[in-house]
């Protein structure tokens, strides 16, 4: 038996009339999970960005395995961001950053 | 493999152009088949986007929101339309509508009160899945509805989903989740959908019929029914008139 954390990699595109910083974005993932879910549902998730891309408002989240759906829950529960309309959609999702980069 | 299926995407107010984006982001998340709700004039917005859809390599299905007030003017809407578009559904805002509309077996969808007060008395109960269950209803649930919402009033629409859903499957009557997008923010890919119904106590596999099987499965159906030969369900005919 294994002890090594799993985690999911998600690789997510925003959609907002505004260019978004890597820091707002954590903000927001955040926030929206703590709104969803509480404090406890964040500690669970562990959620990371792994990088993100201001041009193309695209990047890779990570979370723990089993939490993969209440972190999209919480991704597609975004509706807006500095009362802008936003969006958050998750593309690709794979157990290993390699796979996923590919 | 599964092939997802959005059936509600309202026709944005602004042109067709926005229509076209939200077509082209849809097919990029994964979608095969979307059905877009169109008013009764719009017979050149429909022909429009079978254009774009059959561009994209999308399937469309025509639907038509109903709300009638009363009993009478929902089975007069109906009567109608049925041939005319591939997906009916009524939003019920009495109890009467809500009877009539889930034993009728022309309607596809039942839609109830974005208004989270007013869907805690006007809700998918279970005399009205008693009903849904003998016809071919279907509850959908609109995640615009849960997204639009601040988190005390989400919260409260969810308890209110969540007794719907645990209904529904009690008797047997399909659900489906669909985005019910009027603009690009408002789309979601078929997986972000399915995690919301996770937060109702749908286990993933359900969650995810939810937004490809069962819909799909209902505008077959109904693509079957609006077919020339199509006589009733099971019977169609096979060969033409010989006299």
């Amino acid at each position: 038996m294994t002890f090594r954390r799993k985690y999911r990699y998600a690789g997510f595109r925003v959609l907002s009339p505004n260019h978004l910083g890597e820091k707002e974005v954590r903000d927001v993932i955040q926030r929206s999970i703590v709104e969803l879910l509480g404090a406890h549902g964040l500690s669970r998730i562990e959620p990371r960005i792994i990088e993100y891309d201001a041009e193309r408002s695209g990047g890779i989240i990570r979370c723990k395995h089993l939490y993969l759906p209440l972190l999209r829950a919480s991704l597609a529960s975004i509706t807006t961001i500095g009362e802008k309309p936003a969006a958050f959609l998750i593309l690709k999702v794979s157990g290993s950053l390699r796979a996923l980069r590919n | 493999m599964r092939r997802f299926t959005d059936l509600h995407l309202r026709f944005p107010k602004g042109d067709v152009g926005e229509l076209k984006e939200m077509l082209r982001v849809s097919s990029e998340l994964g979608y095969s088949t979307l059905a877009i709700s169109f008013s009764l004039n719009m017979k050149e917005e429909i022909r429009q986007t079978r254009i774009i859809c059959s561009d994209l390599g999308i399937g469309l299905a025509t639907r038509v929101d109903l709300e009638p007030k009363t009993e009478g003017e929902l089975l007069r809407a109906v009567k109608g339309l049925r041939y005319r578009f591939e997906i009916i559904a009524v939003k019920c805002l009495t109890k009467g509508v809500a009877r009539q509309a889930a034993k009728d077996r022309r309607v596809d969808i039942l839609n109830f009160p974005t208004d989270p007060a007013q869907r805690e008395r006007m809700y998918f109960d279970r005399q009205e899945a008693v009903l849904a269950s003998g016809a071919l209803a279907a509850l959908e649930i609109n995640a615009s509805t849960i997204l639009g919402e601040g988190p005390f009033n989400r919260a409260r629409l969810l308890a209110t989903m969540r007794r719907e859903i645990t209904e529904a499957r009690r008797m047997g009557v399909p659900f489906i989740l669909s985005s019910g997008a009027e603009n690009l923010y408002g789309l979601r890919s078929p997986r972000d959908l399915a995690s919301l119904l996770t937060l109702m106590d749908v286990d993933w596999e359900s969650a995810l019929d939810a937004v490809s099987e069962e819909p799909l499965k209902m505008v077959e159906r109904n693509r079957e029914k609006l077919k020339v030969d199509h006589i009733s369900p099971g019977v169609r005919v096979v060969e033409g008139d010989q006299k």
